[in-house]
């Protein structure tokens, strides 16, 4: 698909239409679906995960489309959207393997054979402890420190306070390091 | 920089270390229409047919005159039917009892005779009124 540039207001109004409104959702699916799969896949880790939450983000927004008034920007929309999908996800996830607290332990095997992951040692142990995390401070970290989003527009993504979302991010940097400090 | 962070930065390549097969971005939106439109999400509603003009029948005088007087008889009726109970003399226990008053035929045959009168009828009490 020819990069067409991105106008929101534009591609807001035609999904209003409903003459219009099956274009301009592919024209909303090529602006976010590299942005929304990131933040989905350093969440679910696996390609074939990220791919399926990524679908149902879509789908859903499709399927809500007449519930967003555009009070928030598109890309927030999506986003939550995205964030509620990857959560269930985890957690149903969670129920089918019955995960302990233990259960970051395999991450480090399981990316070692993952054909869709290219980082060292070192790296896989880095996911194995971003992975030891609640699933909602993972998110924040992830958020902050890959991603280096504003606590601001963290608070509007995740409808946090600000102070609350500092202190998530403290604490999980802090367990972080206190891994790689008892394992060096 | 927060020590900690300093302690993670040493960990991390600084790379995205996750990956995608070939060609996975460029194909995703197509994929992703194709299995809505399987699933039946991207049916549009069926379209109404298009309203039909009234016909308008205009009646003939005849009509009309018929219309009004089947429309004076049921009020007649009610109004009869209404003036046989209040002249009907009712007890209190006769009141309560009302409620439970069902109409039998035989009633309703009887205030329909009260109610019909016909044109001779009429003539006989305007005359003999007067």
């Amino acid at each position: 698909m020819p990069n067409i540039q991105w106008n929101e207001k534009f591609v807001v109004e035609q999904l209003r239409d409903p003459a219009q409104r099956q274009r301009a959702f592919t024209l909303m699916v090529e602006h976010f679906k590299e942005q929304l799969y990131w933040q989905i896949r350093r969440m679910v880790l696996s390609h074939d995960d990220a791919d399926d939450v990524l679908q149902n983000t879509f789908i859903k927004a499709w399927t809500g489309l007449d519930g967003f008034r555009g009070e928030a920007k598109l890309s927030t929309w999506l986003f939550r959207i995205a964030n509620n999908e990857t959560l269930n996800f985890l957690e149903r996830r969670r129920q089918q393997l019955s995960l302990d607290d233990n259960a970051a332990v395999g991450v480090a095997a399981r990316l070692e054979g993952d054909p869709y992951f290219d980082g060292d040692e070192t790296e896989q142990q880095l996911q194995e402890a971003i992975a030891s995390l609640p699933d909602k401070q993972r998110q924040v970290f992830n958020l902050k420190y890959f991603e280096e989003m504003k606590y601001e527009d963290m608070s509007e993504l995740l409808g946090t306070s600000v102070g609350a979302l500092k202190a998530s991010y403290h604490h999980a940097v802090k367990k972080i390091s206190d891994f790689f400090t008892a394992r060096d | 920089m927060m020590k900690e962070e300093e302690i993670i930065r040493q960990h991390d390549s600084g790379q995205r270390p996750f990956t995608t097969p070939e060609g996975y971005f460029d194909s995703f939106t197509s994929r992703l229409m194709e299995r809505m439109e399987h699933e039946g999400l991207l049916e549009q509603p069926a379209e109404k047919p298009a309203a039909q003009p009234v016909k308008v029948i205009r009646m003939n005088p005849l009509q009309r005159f018929m219309r009004y007087a089947a429309a004076a008889v049921v009020a007649g009726v009610c109004v009869v039917a209404g003036t046989y109970l209040y002249n009907h003399e009712m007890s209190q226990s006769q009141s309560a009892e009302l409620a439970d008053y069902v109409i039998s035929d035989d009633d309703i045959d009887e205030m329909l005779d009260y109610e019909v009168v016909n044109n001779s009828q009429i003539a006989y009490y305007l005359t003999e009124a007067y």
